[in-house]
């Protein structure tokens, strides 16, 4: 696929899907806690080490050689590219996590949401027959693999948001001549 | 030397070549961020530009500031810097400046609501879209997800930093109550450590955003960079927030300018120390030159109660 330089993959259908997205939560009350959750404050606070960017220094989480209000970036693990920056009185050591943590719930629903621009756009502009092509076998895979990840909770989830896809693909239809031009410079 | 230049000397200086690659760089760069940002506000708030041109304007000069910045820092890391990173850097500046737009430009009570729902749309990914700028605030930052994975654990990390900072400076001003205990001493070093942390903060999350790793040696001395930047950037303000009623370290100061230019030297010092000699570097020290002698000067104009050049690489 290729787009115009400044212009971002899908362009406005990209948009319209994102604002149709904030639309479901109304429209489906109580299935959402969380769509995609940024804040990982609640990883960052049992984090090992400590990374303070004004001084460049890794610390053990909690070193009294932190200064008061220093601008800390917690890490999970700190490979051995840290450790010429290791606090010379905590001692830090190079850790990696034992096993990577599971995925978050939640960042799996970013992942779903990413496609579900992506599987509009495809039922909009290529039609079902682009199942059978070598990207839509691709895409095909990539959402089964996501989907066989879910609990049985996610899957709730993911139902409905794929039965909102059709909620999505109705207003994509709607949409005016100038969307299905910036759709088609959007295609090859 | 820059046009306007005062006779204040820095430990760096840029020499001509270095000048004519980023005034090049400003020009490109704000062309492609015209070529970015204008699409999506014709498309979603389309008054935006018509009624609010100056306002437009600003986003646009923000905007290039950011990918200016974002290309130097993305040479810092040595990391390319492409069409794909021209548009994230013009869409994470236009984000930011909606989102101080928002927090600053709509009385307190709407600055505290939307601090709860930037929370909110950090914690859950939902943000109700309800006005027109709203609208272009969120598919800016829609772009920027479909662009960048948001839940890379740094950028994540950083996202989160820069609300914190942006949150505790607008409360600060909200509330003035929150430093009425605090001694003269306390207030400056408070504010000065918000200024650092929304600065630091900011290119940290760009650079993250433009660079698919940044190594631990670079991180110290791109966040004094960015620290930098707001401290010039308050002292170019410092009229303005006053009258606006917002405290910053450098409007708290007595004598802001020789103090501002001992904050510039020891944060040149440091970038230097702390970042590699190589092209990123350079642009980025003479970004900082050419900023700081530019607010100087709208320092001086304000204070003569003259305009407000806004325009910094014009
Ligand atoms: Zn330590």
């Amino acid at each position: 696929m290729s787009d115009a330089p400044h212009m971002a993959p899908g362009g406005l259908v990209v948009d319209q899907v994102a604002l149709a997205i904030q639309t479901l939560r109304a429209s489906t009350p109580g299935h959402f806690d969380a769509l995609v959750r940024i804040d990982n404050r609640a990883d960052e606070a049992i984090a090992p080490f400590q990374f303070d960017a004004a001084r460049g220094m890794l610390h053990r989480k909690g070193c009294r050689a932190i200064p008061v209000n220093a601008p800390l970036l917690g890490l999970a693990e700190a490979d051995p590219d840290y450790m010429i920056y290791a606090c010379k009185r905590c001692k830090p050591v190079p850790e990696t996590s034992p096993e990577t943590k599971a995925a978050d719930r939640a960042d799996v629903m970013f992942g779903l949401v990413s496609l579900v621009d992506q599987f509009a756009g495809v039922l909009k502009e290529r039609g079902r027959d682009y199942r059978q092509t070598a990207d839509g076998q691709h895409l095909g895979a990539q959402l089964q693999d996501v989907y066989q990840a879910l609990g049985a909770r996610e899957k709730e989830i993911v139902d409905v948001v794929i039965g909102a896809l059709d909620q999505v693909a109705a207003r994509l239809r709607s949409l005016d001549g100038g969307l299905k031009q910036t759709a088609a410079k959007g295609e090859d | 030397m820059f046009a306007g230049q005062t006779a204040k000397t820095l430990p760096w200086m840029p020499d001509d070549a270095c000048i004519a690659r980023v005034e090049g760089l400003a020009r490109t760069h704000r062309a492609a961020v015209h070529e970015v940002l204008s699409p999506v506000v014709a498309a979603w708030h389309p008054k935006f530009r018509v009624e609010s041109a100056a306002e437009f304007d600003k986003m646009i000069e923000l905007s290039t500031k950011m990918t200016l910045v974002g290309h130097a820092c993305a040479e810092v890391v040595g990391a390319p810097f492409g069409a794909r990173e021209q548009r994230i850097a013009a869409l994470y500046g236009g984000c930011c400046f909606l989102a101080d737009s928002f927090i600053d430009n709509f009385g307190d009570a709407a600055s505290r609501d939307y601090l709860r729902r930037f929370d909110e749309l950090f914690l859950s990914g939902w943000f109700e879209v309800r006005t027109d700028r709203e609208r272009l605030f969120y598919v800016l930052a829609a772009r920027l997800f479909a662009e960048r994975d948001m839940l890379e654990p740094m950028v994540r990390q950083a996202t989160l930093k820069l609300h914190a900072a942006q949150s505790l400076d607008a409360l600060l001003r909200i509330d003035p109550w929150r430093t009425t205990d605090l001694t003269a001493t306390q207030r400056r070093a408070l504010f000065k450590r918000v200024a650092r942390d929304r600065g630091g903060h900011t290119i940290l999350l760009l650079t993250v955003l433009v660079a698919p790793r940044l190594a631990p040696g670079l991180v110290a001395g791109l966040f004094s960079a960015g620290s930098l930047f707001m401290y010039i950037d308050d002292h170019g303000d410092f009229f303005t927030d006053r009258r606006d009623g917002r405290s910053t370290y450098m409007n708290l100061l007595r004598r802001p300018e020789p103090a501002l230019h001992r904050i510039v030297t020891a944060h040149f010092l440091t970038i230097l120390a702390k970042l590699p000699g190589n092209e990123g570097r350079d642009a980025l020290l003479a970004i900082l030159a050419r900023y700081y002698f530019t607010r100087i000067d709208k320092h001086r104009v304000q204070e003569q109660g003259g305009g407000t050049a806004w325009d910094v690489y014009e």
